[in-house]
């Protein structure tokens, strides 16, 4: 289920580079796809209408037969033009479509059911990276009614690194903010607004979380309410913020084909 | 009675001529920019992930980007003239160069991709943060890179800048209505036999444009090389000063794509405009609740569709209305009153990222210095906001006057005096109608980009 407030602070939400691999890649794959359409789209057009103006004449012959041509003609000509405009209309319509789908199915939220507790996460920027400072926000509800849990006591637990992406031995793990408890836990803050943005009722969250090291990690949160006290688990993958060296390569990679292509067809021209 | 007195021409003065002629134009600008470049690219892939401490991402959004609409407006397209990915295509080209024609798809379609392009890019920065991410302005710049270079490789010439370049077509758009005019003299030209200045000679490339200065009417495609200054064999060049906008209502040729990219701007400027104001989350929230749909990415969609399309629609309709007295047909009428609504986008362009500029501007200094390990702090403004607003009126107010007074000039001439103000004034409606609205924009404070 998509929830309404993945992204929570807006445009602004991206301000710590929410800008994860899957968005940096999915950047440019659905581009290609999209304008790979419009062309496609345009040479079948052209390519059509171009063989019913040869067929026509082809078949027709006499003086009544060339009028009826030149109105087949006029009218191709004079449909021409708006079918391109509704083609690439249509084609800008389906590329924002598939860009909203691509974009949906990055920006979802956790959710998990614990205990009475039915919870949402999410983090902002979607995907994090080493050393750079995110925000978790849960919205905690209770499970039987589908009520919000106002009130709770949330504490973030220190997180625990599953897999490390450098292989690396040390696991200093998480920083947070605010100050931890006894348990080593730090309280998450109930919200009701943020800015001029009223949240909505339930909302637990927690700023300038930053992870140490990439990997996959493992993060913890106690609840504890009326309706009783209960542990959820997220998983939460950590990136590298090192360059991008797929994209780089990707870009790299075209542009030396296309060197090749150039130097075949330069060597061809000669 | 036509006056003989000849407009001022930047060229008679013998220091500037003797510049612009000599091998340092443009390059000494582009070696700078190139360099400049150079570092952006690294500190955008490589460098800091938050946009505070990122140079690349402060000297791209904060200094450039805020800067180029004045450039386009006080010197046409200079900045394509010393643009670093230009620099790269020639390099590239003369090295490894195919020099194939341009496909005809790309000469006739160009336009409407780069309309698509510019149309994405906007999208895509509000749903992925390209430009508070200094990755996803790399990512951005590196894929420009890449098509600069794929198009370098395979096609003669600047194909890219003048088919291809988003940018490019926005300051094409833009350096119309600015004031200065780079054109030939046509009857020095007539005489001409050899056409240096598109085909060039042994010294100098012809017009990486693909333009021929004694046909050119307007300055949509000369970004101000050089080149036919110093190939033209009879000095038929001419820089001049000229009336800001004078081009949109003297022009004898009006095309479709370039007056929808102008209406487009409209809707992108208003765009980036709400998006920053303190109330746009609330209203996007709001909005969400109206549709019952539970996701901002496509609730922005929808909006931002609404935003594209709704400048377009209101134009039609002015078009529409405007018919009964101008007797033309709707895409011609269109196509020729798009023109006037760019000097309101340059002014609401110029007036949004004022503010980027003055309030966030230090951000470049204190980014830069960080380069070298220098921790600097401190506010980022040069002045204080409300002088910065202030500002802000006086350019969408003198860009909607411009607007309307170009409007009326086109109606004018076309369609003479008698019936000028009875053709225009459904496009007046709706140029008012679009100033009052990026007025009203300026009234709420902006979010900063650092």
């Amino acid at each position: 289920m998509m929830n309404g407030w993945g992204n929570m602070m807006g445009r602004w939400g991206t301000r710590y580079g929410g800008y994860g691999m899957i968005g940096r890649m999915g950047i440019f794959m659905p581009l290609i796809f999209g304008i790979g359409i419009i062309l496609l789209g345009i040479f079948l057009f052209r390519h059509s209408t171009s063989r019913v103006h040869t067929g026509t004449m082809g078949k027709q012959s006499g003086k009544l037969s060339l009028n009826i041509f030149r109105g087949v003609c006029t009218m191709n000509n004079n449909l021409r033009k708006p079918m391109k405009k509704i083609l690439l209309s249509l084609s800008l319509l389906l590329l924002t479509l598939v860009f909203a789908t691509n974009t949906m199915a990055a920006s979802g939220g956790l959710e998990q059911d614990s205990g009475p507790y039915h919870i949402i996460m999410q983090t902002n920027p979607e995907n994090l990276m080493v050393n750079q400072a995110g925000t978790m926000t849960m919205i905690i509800k209770n499970k039987a009614t589908g009520q919000p849990v106002t009130g709770a006591q949330v504490m973030m637990m220190p997180s625990t690194m599953v897999s490390n992406a450098s292989n690396s031995a040390s696991m200093a793990g998480m920083d947070m903010s605010s100050g931890r408890d006894k348990q080593g836990g730090s309280p998450m803050q109930e919200q009701s607004s943020m800015g001029s943005m009223a949240m909505d009722p339930g909302t637990y969250m927690m700023q300038g979380m930053t992870f140490n090291q990439p990997g996959q990690w493992n993060q913890a949160i106690t609840i504890t309410s009326p309706l009783g006290a209960s542990t959820v688990n997220f998983p939460i993958a950590v990136s590298k913020s090192g360059p991008n060296f797929v994209l780089i390569g990707s870009a790299a990679g075209v542009v030396m084909l296309t060197g090749i292509l150039a130097a075949i067809l330069k060597k061809k021209k000669n | 009675m036509p006056s003989n007195k000849q407009p001022l021409n930047f060229l008679n003065y013998p220091l500037l001529k003797r510049f612009l002629k000599s091998s340092l134009y443009p390059r000494i600008f582009q070696w700078i920019t190139v360099l400049v470049f150079g570092v952006i690219m690294v500190e955008t892939l490589a460098g800091p992930t938050n946009v505070g401490e990122n140079f690349g991402s402060a000297a791209t959004w904060v200094l450039w980007w805020p800067l180029i609409p004045f450039f386009f407006f006080l010197l046409g397209r200079f900045w394509c003239g010393i643009c670093p990915f230009a620099w790269v295509s020639d390099l590239t080209q003369k090295l490894f160069g195919a020099n194939l024609k341009v496909p005809n798809f790309i000469r006739k379609n160009g336009l409407w991709i780069i309309d698509i392009t510019f149309i994405f890019i906007t999208w895509s920065d509000h749903i992925w943060g390209i430009v508070e991410s200094p990755r996803g302005t790399g990512t951005l710049l590196l894929l420009i890179l890449g098509g600069v270079m794929v198009s370098a490789l395979l096609f003669e010439r600047r194909t890219w800048c003048r088919y291809l370049c988003f940018l490019g077509s926005l300051s094409g758009n833009y350096s119309r209505a600015g004031m200065l005019e780079l054109r030939a003299d046509k009857d020095t030209c007539k005489s001409c036999k050899t056409r240096d200045c598109y085909k060039g000679n042994a010294k100098t490339p012809g017009c990486p444009m693909f333009e021929f200065p004694m046909a050119m009417d307007n300055n949509a495609n000369c970004n101000l090389c050089g080149n036919c200054i110093k190939s033209c064999p009879h000095d038929s060049i001419r820089l001049t000063p000229r009336k800001p906008t004078s081009e949109f209502w003297s022009m004898s040729r009006a095309h479709f794509e370039e007056s929808f990219l102008a209406i487009v701007i409209v809707g992108i400027v208003f765009v980036q405009n709400i998006t920053m104001l303190d109330f746009y989350p609330s209203f996007l929230k709001w909005v969400e609740l109206i549709l019952g749909i539970a996701n901002q990415d496509i609730v922005f969609t929808i909006l931002f569709i609404f935003a594209m399309t709704t400048p377009v629609l209101l134009l039609f309709a002015a078009t529409a209305f405007s018919k009964r007295f101008a007797g033309e047909t709707l895409r011609n009428a269109f196509a020729r009153f798009g023109y006037a609504v760019i000097p309101l986008d340059l002014a609401s362009h110029m007036a949004h990222n004022l503010f980027h500029l003055l309030a966030e501007g230090k951000a470049t200094y204190y980014t830069f210095m960080g380069l070298f390990g220098v921790h600097l702090e401190g506010s980022t403004s040069f002045i204080a906001d409300p002088t910065i607003q202030i500002m802000q009126y006086f350019l969408v107010v003198a860009g909607t006057f411009g607007s309307l007074y170009t409007a009326y000039r086109i109606a004018k001439k076309n369609y003479g005096v008698s019936k000028a103000l009875s053709v225009c004034m459904p496009y007046l409606v709706v140029i008012m109608f679009f100033g009052i609205l990026n007025f009203l924009t300026f009234t709420v404070r902006m979010a900063m980009r650092m």
